[in-house]
């Protein structure tokens, strides 16, 4: 075998080895692959996940909450959207709401009070929905394009579902000039 | 690429047994890599435990049987007043006797109720939280008086939507096995 016939050998596995390592290394990385399963639906639908399904009945803004006898003010504006909650074929817990802006940014529900439907306190049986209204902070200038993320996970949302909902919110001015504080409806049962 | 060799093969002829052989050879790859997820997946799923003819069944050192699975309208709230459950909602009790040498050291269980679709209902939802229920832990009732015998019951409640039967419970005792069940149903 010519030496040039090896060199050609050699440079072909680098080549390969090299392809490879790019392929490895190129995105999405891991955490994008293990992303969760985003499952898209309208406002007002239900939209089911893996072991739940959630429909966003109504979608409100406020410049302040009242809890019990206590008056929150944000410096944002507080998007409040009742949530109706089902479990599909065993108990499930929603553990996780949040709602995402137009440039990506994240906003959990607030832990300024107990929001036990999302966070995991309430077990939700099959056939018995369960009703109730989540609290979110956000800048006002974020709230007219706003996708609410529901999920039944707590921290680890990989590879598992998450459901996405626009929320049809379009002008907050009018709910800042007028700070009238709103309540929060504690979770009850629908069935 | 090598033009023919002696006896006129091109590259293709020469290579065609390496290149059938890449096939299971990929197989085999993809096999090993997900081998371990898939035997670690298998393992951790529920499976169901035997159970003997009269529906009865031993497991975790107690033998248990389904003895009663209806609806019940007896509830009462913490100061003796009638528990109503919410609209729509049918509470459902489950009795199962429970048979052990030494109660005192019973294993703790987890009971789940199936319907006839097979949805999964948990003890003591949330809907019947205003209602004073037993623990329904497989445990003896620290109320009652010890049992003499090794024989006991365990009361179970569930919340399911009224127009919905209950066909068997599943009782898990993760203590002894985190991934077998036990499954009950009401034999004549």
């Amino acid at each position: 075998m010519s030496l040039l016939r090896r060199l050609g050998g050699l440079l072909l596995v680098a080549a390969v080895l090299a392809a490879g390592q790019a392929v490895a290394d190129s995105p999405p990385d891991r955490n994008h692959q293990l992303r969760p399963f985003a499952v898209s639906g309208d406002f007002g639908t239900d939209v089911v996940g893996r072991d739940f399904a959630v429909r966003a009945v109504a979608v409100r803004c406020a410049a302040q909450l009242k809890i019990g006898d206590a008056i929150m003010d944000t410096q944002g504006v507080w998007v409040v959207v009742k949530l109706r909650l089902s479990a599909r074929t065993e108990p499930s817990h929603i553990s996780y709401a949040a709602v995402r802006d137009a440039s990506g940014r994240i906003y959990q529900t607030t832990d300024r009070f107990d929001q036990l439907l999302v966070t995991g306190g309430r077990s939700i049986q099959p056939g018995l929905p369960v009703e109730g209204e989540i609290a979110i902070e956000v800048p006002a200038a974020s709230a007219g394009d706003l996708t609410l993320l529901v999920a039944s996970t707590f921290v680890d949302h990989r590879m598992d579902s998450m459901a996405e909902i626009p929320l049809p919110i379009s002008d907050v001015t009018a709910v800042l000039a007028n700070p009238a504080p709103t309540e929060v409806l504690a979770p009850r049962s629908a069935a | 690429m090598r033009g023919p060799d002696s006896l006129g093969r091109g590259w293709w002829r020469r290579n065609i047994w390496g290149l059938v052989a890449m096939l299971p050879a990929l197989a085999l790859m993809i096999y090993a890599a997900v081998y371990s997820d898939l035997e670690y997946w298998q393992r951790g799923r529920p499976s169901q435990a035997p159970s003997a003819a009269d529906g009865s069944a031993e497991f975790a050192g107690v033998r248990l049987r389904l003895v009663e699975l209806a609806p019940t309208t007896d509830l009462k709230r913490y100061g003796n007043a009638p528990f109503v459950p919410p609209d729509g909602v049918t509470v459902w009790r489950a009795v199962i006797e429970v048979e052990s040498p030494d109660p005192e050291t019973s294993p703790f269980c987890t009971i789940l109720l199936e319907d006839e679709a097979g949805n999964r209902y948990d003890v003591n939802a949330e809907e019947l939280s205003k209602a004073r229920l037993p623990l329904a832990n497989c445990r003896p009732d620290t109320e009652d008086p010890a049992p003499v015998s090794g024989r006991y019951r365990t009361v179970a409640h569930f919340a399911l939507a009224t127009g919905v039967d209950a066909v068997a419970v599943r009782l898990s005792f993760g203590g002894v096995d985190l991934v077998r069940y036990v499954r009950l149903t009401l034999r004549g």
